[in-house]
């Protein structure tokens, strides 16, 4: 008496099923320094409560996670949170590096990009409320007026030759001496860094934006987000002063497909010194632009322009 | 019929899915700030200088230059004849985009500030339209004296 061939094919599954929970990834502490930010203990407890279970040295996985194959796609998950931004060990940057990857957190949420879209649809509890994300926007408080006795002086250099960069982007993306030249798509004041920018465009992107097709942005189209310190004279009047870097978006539907059909390089300081550890560092510029699909991953609109001289 | 009813649903959320999300204008262009084209110069086509804000007053401004002006301020000479300064202020509002950033919101005023043989002249236009603003505070001196950004 042979069993009907649907009870083997259970039974197949079921031993397959048991045999899957003996492959656990290991999600233990990683070998970093430990030490949390410091910040006040509603903004804690909001961080503790919504990020810490993936982007902490301690994840919290529900009963539900921890069965496989689930946990194999939540343990690839909690490290690559962990990777991007971990509360565990945050607290052993220098403030100016705790400071963007905080803002940069806030912002990913107010997109909707964090939690993960897919974490919500099985953890439906976790997602940040209104009133939390307010609570961490005061806390942030990206303008608070600057005393008049933590004013800077404002210097500006005097204006040198143009230079080349003193090399080329790891990832092939190249330098536009003429950025300076080009015309104004839109001007930043960032309170979260205490820079101003100006963002300026080549011929390509400025006719784009005249014509009013910029979605997408045209192949060929290149942006030059050219960043200044700002410094406020303790009277809230805020000037550019020195020049800290220039980051470029180069349009380039094909040979940037792997980045989202956009070329992105930053050349910092006056030395123009290409930003990056390697060819793959634009995984960076692409993680925080993703958010931005549905404006060609562009996050500056362009102040509307006549249309073509 | 079950079987019909699932096929044509399918068939609706893979079509659905290709359908490209058409973002709105109002999230793509920054159509509140755009500056007037009835100015007696394109201030907008021309090459920025250097940038400013005003917090308590809620304002940013950005100097323009044509290109006689640009050359002298980037040389750190004065201004010849026949250069002009543009200086563009607009209100600011939060960049709906970034927490953390505030970008221009529709524009207050333009000054310009033309050099001759003899001499600056000083010309202010506000409003919506922008028109010419008849016996306003000479500001020439002032907008002469900003330095260009250093950029390498």
């Amino acid at each position: 008496m042979r069993a009907p061939r649907w009870i083997v094919v259970l039974g197949v599954v079921f031993v397959l099923g048991v045999a899957m929970q003996a492959v656990r990834p290991s999600l233990g502490k990683p070998a970093g320094s430990q030490a949390e930010i410091a910040a006040p203990p509603e903004v804690r407890a909001i961080l503790q409560r919504r990020c810490y279970a993936c982007h902490s040295d301690a994840p919290q996985l529900a009963w539900f996670d921890q069965v496989e194959p689930a946990y194999w796609m939540v343990a690839k998950d909690v490290r690559e949170a962990r990777a991007h931004l971990n509360f565990s060990e945050l607290g052993t940057k220098p403030v100016a590096a705790q400071r963007a990857e905080l803002f940069e957190a806030v912002n990913m949420i107010q997109l909707g990009a964090m939690p993960l879209p897919q974490y919500l649809a099985v953890h439906r509890e976790a997602g940040v409320t209104p009133e939390e994300l307010a609570v961490l926007k005061t806390w942030l408080a990206p303008f608070a007026p600057v005393a008049a006795s933590a004013a800077a002086p404002v210097s500006v250099p005097s204006f040198g030759e143009r230079k080349g960069a003193a090399s080329l982007s790891l990832n092939g993306v190249p330098y536009f001496p003429d950025y300076r030249d080009w015309k104004v798509i839109s001007t930043t004041d960032r309170g979260d860094n205490h820079t101003m920018r100006i963002i300026t465009g080549n011929d390509v992107a400025i006719r784009a934006a005249e014509q009013r097709k910029i979605s997408p942005w045209p192949d060929g189209s290149v942006f030059a987000k050219i960043t200044m310190a700002s410094s406020d004279d303790g009277q809230g009047h805020v000037s550019a002063g020195k020049f800290v870097q220039v980051e470029f978006m180069v349009k380039d539907a094909q040979k940037y497909a792997a980045t989202q059909g956009w070329g992105y390089a930053r050349y910092k300081g006056d030395a123009l010194k290409p930003y990056g550890a390697d060819a793959h560092f634009d995984r960076e510029c692409t993680g925080c632009h993703a958010p931005m699909r549905d404006n060609d991953f562009v996050y500056s609109m362009p102040i509307a322009r006549e249309v073509g001289r | 019929m079950k079987l019909r009813v699932m096929a044509v649903m399918i068939c609706l959320v893979m079509v659905a899915g290709c359908q490209k999300k058409q973002t709105a204008a109002s999230d793509l262009y920054n159509d509140a700030a755009m500056v007037d084209v009835g100015l007696p110069y394109p201030v907008m086509q021309w090459k920025p200088l250097t940038t400013m804000v005003d917090r308590g007053a809620g304002t940013t401004s950005t100097l323009f230059g044509n290109d006689a002006a640009v050359a002298a301020a980037r040389a750190g000479q004065s201004y010849p004849a026949g250069a002009v300064l543009g200086l563009v202020m607009w209100r600011q509002k939060d960049d709906p985009h970034w927490f953390g950033a505030r970008i221009p919101d529709g524009p207050l005023q333009v000054e310009f500030v033309e050099f001759g043989a003899s001499g600056m002249r000083y010309r202010e236009f506000a409003g919506s339209p922008m028109v010419e603003q008849a016996g306003a505070q000479d500001r020439g001196a002032v907008i002469a004296a900003m330095k260009a950004a250093a950029l390498p």
